[in-house]
């Protein structure tokens, strides 16, 4: 192992488009989901066996947490959140395997999915709320402060794939440096650190996401309810 | 920090594609599973509570049925409390007729008892009386007893009614004049002689007297005309006494 692995390696080419490892291993984790979804979810049975049981808690779990945040929209958030959620997970402790790198490690990764949170946002607004409710709430509770929420909208979403790149780069490159100057078997600690690490940054960067994505519906809801109210009493 | 934009573009499509086989294959059929494993439980749980509502109306209906046999019973029950109330007081009733029959036959035999022990008691006294009377007139029997005695027969034969004479004579008649009379002690000729004209004057044709001497009769006569007998002596007056006594006994 040396310094070169830490940088993100162009694999093959395409056409035009360079194949990264970080693509590759993307492609990987996506094959080894399918695959498993593929043998445990094909025939689900009425009385759960095991893996059914924890494939099923899982979910439940994830639904849980997302109705915690937006109740009445658990159902139709749980595809994005849930698949980050364990997309962020495979992805960030795919690393622990020799050879293989987190696609996490790469701020083009980190950037696509902040990118996609960005657009999600947008996306359940709009389609929950209408373009001209969605928009009108950049304008609340005062104007003024519009250009603040642009720029909000754009901070979070660039700390949000900054944060997620340099967590797990930065696992990583303690990793190989605690390895090139003591030795085999010494990163064992900062691997089971890199355990915890994975598992909080993949709940942290999902748990945004989906408090993303809620404001903006619960911004929504209550100027709906205000509208709603002085429709009802006109007088005032 | 590179950032490629093929890479870029490539995870957005990577994701989005993850995103849909996961929507399509894994959020789907465990959702349906869990929804039909929850609508399972749902009618499980409504059987149960429609189970639970039947088995409570039915618990219902036994206890009322419960309720009516209990009253049933305790409807019979009064009424065979009241039966044998009944026929406790008949047959106390009759029980207690009998108690009173046996206690009026005791009384009776009691008294029949008494009445014999107390008919007993008198005979015996009645007995000892005649004997201490015949003790005490035999102490004083004498001829001058017999002499007054005498004197008493004559003037009963003078204070006779008609009838009593006219059986007197017939009697006289039938014994063809042969008159019989015991005395206890024996008779003076005066005494004799006033005996034989007084009895004379009860028979048409003259009589014939025949005197004895019976020391049994103690003091007095004893007169046989025919079949009439005239008795005035001790003896006999203490025996017509103790008959008298016996007959009193019988009756």
């Amino acid at each position: 192992m040396n310094a070169s692995e830490i940088a993100i390696q162009s694999l093959f080419n395409i056409g035009p488009i360079g194949i990264t490892s970080t693509v590759v291993t993307t492609w990987a984790i996506l094959l080894g989901l399918t695959l498993f979804i593929g043998v445990y979810t094909r025939h689900l049975a009425a009385a759960p066996g095991k893996m059914q049981t924890a494939i099923e808690a899982v979910v439940i779990a994830m639904e849980d947490a997302i109705a915690a945040v937006a109740p009445e929209h658990a159902k139709r958030l749980l595809p994005f959140v849930g698949s980050l959620w364990i997309f962020l997970v495979v992805s960030n402790l795919i690393g622990l395997i020799p050879g293989a790198h987190s696609p996490t490690r790469d701020f083009s990764a980190t950037a696509a999915l902040a990118a996609l949170v960005f657009l999600s946002v947008h996306w359940y607004g709009i389609r929950i709320s209408g373009l001209k409710a969605y928009l009108h709430h950049y304008l609340t509770p005062t104007p003024f402060l519009l250009p603040f929420h642009l720029v909000s909208e754009i901070t979070r979403t660039v700390a949000l794939a900054v944060r997620l790149f340099g967590n797990m780069m930065s696992l990583e490159m303690t990793a190989l440096l605690i390895l090139m100057v003591a030795g085999f078997l010494a990163p064992i600690p900062i691997l089971a650190l890199h355990i915890i690490e994975a598992l909080v940054q993949a709940y942290i960067f999902g748990m945004l996401a989906l408090v993303y994505i809620a404001s903006g519906l619960q911004t929504q809801s209550a100027q709906s309810l205000k509208q709603s109210t002085q429709s009802t009493n006109p007088s005032e | 920090m590179e950032f490629s934009l093929s890479t870029f573009v490539l995870e957005v499509i990577n994701f989005l594609i993850l995103m849909w086989i996961l929507k399509r294959f894994f959020y789907r059929p465990v959702l349906n599973a869990l929804e039909k494993r929850r609508n399972a439980i749902n009618q499980t749980l409504e059987d149960a509570t429609r189970k639970m509502s039947e088995a409570e109306a039915l618990q219902n209906r036994y206890q009322q049925r419960l309720q009516a046999w209990d009253k049933e019973k305790q409807l019979l029950q009064n009424n065979l409390q009241e039966e044998l109330q009944t026929q406790r007081g008949t047959q106390l009733a009759q029980l207690q007729e009998e108690l009173a029959a046996e206690r009026e036959k005791s009384r009776v035999n009691q008294a029949s008892e008494l009445e014999q022990t107390l008919q007993h008691y008198q005979s015996t006294a009645h007995q000892q009386g005649a004997r201490f009377a015949g003790k005490l007139l035999q102490s004083i029997a004498s001829p001058e007893v017999e002499a007054r005695l005498l004197d008493f027969l004559l003037q009963q034969l003078q204070q006779l009614d008609e009838e009593d004479l006219k059986r007197l004579k017939s009697a006289c008649d039938a014994s063809s004049h042969q008159l019989s009379i015991v005395s206890a002690y024996p008779l003076s000729e005066t005494q004799r002689q006033t005996l034989h004209d007084k009895l004379a004057g009860f028979c048409i044709e003259p009589v014939k007297l025949k005197f004895e001497e019976d020391s049994e009769l103690l003091a007095g006569f004893r007169i046989h005309i025919g079949a009439w007998s005239l008795r005035l002596n001790l003896h006999d007056e203490l025996t017509g006494f103790a008959e008298l006594d016996n007959e009193k006994a019988s009756v």
